[in-house]
């Protein structure tokens, strides 16, 4: 039998998963990703520490494996932005900045001068923001003009890992769409960016559709690796679009909701959003990793994390209430939760409200509400938020209403969360338990690559990763619809100007802690 | 052997009973406990056969545990607002009607229509509530005529009570006033407010101060009680009245505030000045109106204090009871002032001073995903202890400028709470370490009534406190700043609890399910 190798270098974690052509994983391993952490707002990788831990993962998967020489495949699915320079030996001469790392903030604005938010829009199709790979290639010029200079390529991460595995740098659509530097619509480099930019056009890879091939495992690599030289290295792509491949997430009129420590709902489109305003909503959008299609995405950053953190407060930070327990409890309490409800934006909030400042806030307690309660109110709180950034979406025209959404990640275990959420969104859940959903669609596109599957759908189709369908509870449903329209949708508005009031006083007062410590 | 003096306080569920000698220390103490019936959904009755009968056993005990001290005075404290209705010969034709009765909400509400609401309060100082004397006996006369056409005399709880002791039947200007039948002002009945609930003045007692003899034990309860017949009772006051004094609250720069399951925040005043807005209640005080010598009190009333920290261990934590808020204070001591950017509003159950808002809801603003228990537990004991100086607010519209607090009640036990208080209202905080001062307060009418001291004096040199804190200048700044946060938070948390409200009030209510699970340290 042939097996798939697929790569997920993530945020926190790095996997290599080997999978059989049907989906199912076969040997995996992961470790921590190695991050480094300056100072507050930054963050760093450096690029032979990830590529080390990528080789121990792919070692680690590879030891579980009964004959290595099956793996007919590699691709690489990564977290999107981030990259690095490479000189003309194609070593780095500079650290990888993380994709969330907000140094380049006055890359961004000098860009909004430069070149203006609404063309950059119009062309790349994203709403300007620090995080967007051309603010950090400008970053590395102004502040290391020497390792700039040295620089003949640069790589996102994905690419990275895939040219140290065959020696073929590509940047795939999905990659490319997060970079600012793509024409979204026409999927190649944007000349006009560059030049006014100031970036040469020959820093960059090719731009391929994910699932191209690239190379084989060369022999240096194989020597590190021990995949065989006989596995095709593939174009993979961002992370969570190769997870939407792995589900079968690809054309107008479907949609994915992956839970896990975020969230996410991403749409497909058969053309791009047009209107900045979705980018002014916290919406961003790309290009899909084949198949020429596009989505547009709204993350919900502290959805997991909501539950964690509520898990910790009724347990302790040591041993937090189990999971199941909580689940438990919640079930325990009615719909409506007493009238509790809770604002998960412990971070920051979600589309379609663009406010980092924004807060959590648990409301309508009383003293009937306890333990319970409180724990529904979490959840309730969080399948409201989700259908919250579903919702405005269906106002562009581009958007093709969905009847169903498909569900993956590890918080689709709750089953109580899914009927709240088939309840207050009025769909089916459809439940797919892929394992490991970004390494399985980046395995997909190595084996498209490879030739292990004649097309995209022959891939989608050859999967036998199980699904089951939660509906909605229609005395639910009726209930919930009453609650979101006429009180959740208030609650933001609201609590907005008090959650900024709060942060602005608690930044007050550790100001002042720092000058007079205020001990009891 | 010095004198003795017996205190006794009726409270709500019991009556309390002092032996305290001439200094102020309590000799002997003794309580019994009395039923409040419900005949009806929101009623509320006691049956003052019961209270004697409590009285026979509290005295008794107290007596006896003094080792038969010889009691030179007795004087009275007493549950406000209730009525006990008596025909002829004065015997009781009803059971009391207290002031946790819900019957008579119309009657308050057309009573105040009928005198306008802001000049009922000019004339008795307070707001007409349901459970209040004024609204019952409207109630009364017109859901039980039978019963009114036969009463010859209503009277609050103590007063009933000393009328057992004594035979002699009077009241005081607090009890007068709590009953909302009283031009609080002038300390007399009042036309306008008699005429308003249609009672004649002759089925009102006289009102004597409350420091002055009303009569003296009669020769049947004293035998009955053990007390000496011919020994002196005083007047006596209203509890809340009554608890100022035995806490030494005696002027008005003091303020007290009692952190209990609710808060109360009270400060006597020199003069007559209600709060029309009708957010907080001015009664006549136990002290006759004079130079240095407060005859009235504000008072505002916090609905959830103590039992917002009791919901977060019962309901929300699921600590074992024991030990529980020491673990919880010693957790609110690991965060710091503001709870690192976490407000709570504690309107649990609704808030009255100063929102009079029974649909407000609680919440927690600012939450991020750092938040711990500490952060939790502080930010309720910040909210409540915001809401208490809130309600200080409205009594502040109305000329309260209090310099220092006098605290007590549960909360005033954790010296968190109290460096939390001084911290909040920028003021000293001495925590009351006399216990029991609302019986304690009935001594001391019962000595002043029979030695030439005034109740004030007698006041300062029994009460006790512990050895004070102080506000920290930086915290205080700190927690202004919070606090005007807390203060803009209410109105627009307020519109969407409204909703939920409305919302979960149109919803049967779930049965409770049982709640095996408690979490362990």
């Amino acid at each position: 039998m042939t097996y798939l190798l697929g790569i997920d270098v993530g945020t926190t974690s790095i996997k290599s998963v080997v999978y059989r052509p049907d989906g199912s994983a076969v040997a995996s391993s992961a470790r921590p990703t190695p991050t480094h952490v300056p100072q507050p707002r930054w963050a760093y990788y450096r690029p032979r520490e990830l590529w080390q831990t990528v080789l121990e993962t792919i070692r680690g998967a590879l030891a579980e494996v009964d004959d290595p020489s099956r793996i007919a495949s590699v691709a690489v699915a990564s977290v999107a932005e981030a990259g690095v320079l490479l000189d003309e030996n194609g070593d780095p001469t500079t650290d990888i900045i993380a994709w969330y790392d907000t140094r380049t903030k006055p890359q961004s604005d000098w860009l909004g001068e430069t070149i203006g938010a609404d063309v950059l829009f119009e062309r790349s199709g994203l709403s300007l923001q620090p995080i967007f790979s051309l603010n950090k290639i400008l970053w590395h010029m102004e502040h290391e003009p020497g390792a700039f200079a040295r620089a003949r390529q640069w790589l996102l991460i994905a690419d990275y890992i895939a040219y140290r595995l065959c020696g073929e740098g590509a940047t795939d659509y999905s990659l490319g769409s997060r970079t600012l530097m793509m024409h979204l619509s026409e999927k190649r480099w944007d000349d006009r960016t560059l030049a006014e930019a100031g970036v040469d056009r020959s820093l960059l890879p090719p731009l391929v559709q994910g699932g191209t091939r690239l190379g084989t495992v060369t022999g240096k690599a194989s020597l590190e690796t021990g995949l065989p030289t006989t596995a095709q290295v593939s174009a993979g792509g961002h992370d969570h679009v190769c997870g939407a491949l792995a589900a079968g997430v690809m054309r107008p009129g479907q949609i994915l909701n992956s839970l896990g420590t975020a969230e996410a709902v991403f749409v497909p489109l058969a053309t791009p959003l047009m209107d900045p305003r979705a980018g002014r909503q916290g919406y961003t959008q790309g290009a899909l990793v084949t198949g020429g299609g596009y989505y547009v995405f709204g993350g919900q950053y502290t959805s997991g994390a909501s539950v964690d953190w509520l898990r910790r407060l009724l347990g302790t930070d040591d041993d937090p209430l189990a999971y199941d327990l909580l689940v438990e409890r919640a079930a325990r309490a009615p719909v409506g939760s007493l009238g509790a409800m809770f604002l998960p934006h412990l971070r920051m909030a979600n589309p379609p409200y663009e406010d980092s400042r924004s807060r959590g806030a648990l409301i309508g307690l009383t003293a009937d509400v306890g333990n319970d309660a409180v724990a529904r109110a979490v959840l309730e709180g969080l399948a409201f938020e989700s259908f919250n950034t579903i919702e405005p979406l269906l106002d562009y025209p581009q958007v093709v209403p969905p009847t169903s959404v498909k569900a993956i990640g590890g918080g689709t275990r709750n089953d109580l969360l899914m009927s709240i959420k088939a309840s207050v969104t009025g769909m089916d859940h459809h439940i797919i338990d892929a394992e490991e959903a970004t390494a399985l669609g980046a395995a997909m596109l190595g084996g498209i690559g490879a030739g292990v599957y004649g097309s995209v759908d022959e891939a989608v189709a050859a999967m036998s990763y199980g699904q089951r369908t939660v509906s909605p509870n229609p005395g639910d449903a009726e209930i919930y619809g009453d609650i979101y329209r006429n009180v959740y949708r208030q609650i933001y508005p609201v609590i907005a100007p008090l959650s900024h009031a709060i942060g602005d006083a608690q930044a007050r007062i550790a100001q002042r802690m720092d000058i007079e410590p205020a001990a009891e | 052997m010095s004198d003795h003096y017996l205190g006794l306080d009726l409270g709500t569920s019991s009556i309390k009973a002092l032996v305290v000698d001439d200094d102020g220390q309590v000799k002997g103490t003794g309580t019994a406990e009395y039923p409040t019936s419900r005949p009806q959904p929101g009623w509320a009755e006691q049956d003052p056969d019961d209270w004697w009968r409590a009285t026979l056993e509290a005295v008794q005990q107290a007596v006896g545990w003094s080792g038969s001290a010889a009691i030179a005075s007795v004087g009275f404290s007493g549950q406000m607002h209730g009525v006990s209705f008596l025909g002829e010969n004065d015997r009781p034709l009803y059971p009391a009607v207290i002031w946790a009765d819900q019957r008579s909400e119309r009657q308050a509400q057309a009573v105040t229509e009928k005198v306008g609401a802001e000049r009922l309060i000019e004339i008795s100082g307070s707001p007409l509530v349901t459970g209040f004397l004024a609204a019952t006996v409207v109630w009364m006369q017109e859901q039980k005529s039978s019963i009114w056409w036969r009463t010859k005399r209503i009277l609050s709880p103590k007063d009933e009570l000393r009328r057992r002791l004594t035979g002699v039947i009077a009241t005081d200007p607090g009890d007068g006033s709590a009953a909302l039948l009283l031009d609080a002002r002038w300390r007399n009945w009042s036309p306008v407010l008699l005429d308003a609930v249609e009672t004649p003045s002759i089925v009102l007692p006289s009102i004597r101060p409350s420091a002055a003899v009303a009569g003296e034990v009669s020769v049947q309860s004293g035998s009955e009680l053990g007390l000496a017949s011919g020994t002196p009772v005083a007047t006596g006051t209203g509890d809340a009245a009554s608890g100022l004094l035995g806490a030494g609250i005696v002027d008005a720069e003091t303020l007290f505030l009692s952190l209990s399951t609710g808060a109360q925040v009270m400060v006597p005043s020199e003069v007559f000045q209600p709060d029309l807005a009708g957010r907080t209640h001015t009664f006549c005080s136990a002290l006759e109106p004079g130079p240095d010598s407060p005859g009235w009190y504000q008072m505002g009333a916090t609905l959830v204090a103590g039992m917002a920290m009791q919901w977060l261990r019962d309901e929300v934590l699921r600590l074992p009871p024991a030990g529980a808020f020491e673990l919880m204070t010693s957790w609110a001591a690991q965060s710091g002032p503001g709870a690192n950017g976490l407000l709570f509003l504690p309107y649990l159950v609704g808030e009255r001073t100063p929102h009079m808002d029974a649909r407000a809801r609680g919440a927690f603003l600012g939450l991020t995903p750092q938040h711990t228990s500490g952060d939790i537990v502080r930010a309720v004991m910040e909210g409540v202890t915001f809401a208490c100086r809130d309600a200080l607010a409205a009594l502040e519209s109305t000329g309260a400028e209090p310099k220092r607090i006098v605290m007590a009640g549960g909360g005033a036990r954790s010296p968190l709470w109290r460096q939390m208080v001084a911290d909040v209202f920028g003021l000293p905080v001495f925590g009351l370490t006399t216990a029991d001062q609302a019986a304690i307060g009935a001594a001391i009418l019962a000595k002043a009534s029979v030695r030439n001291e005034s109740p004030i004096d007698i006041a300062r040199s029994w009460a006790r406190y512990d050895g004070g804190t102080e506000p920290s200048t930086s915290r205080t700044v700190m927690y202004q700043d919070i606090y005007a946060m807390f203060k803009e938070a209410y109105e627009p948390v307020a519109r969407v609890s409204h909703r939920l409200a409305a919302w979960s009030e149109a919803r049967p209510r779930p049965a409770l399910t049982p709640r095996p699970i408690r979490k362990q340290g």
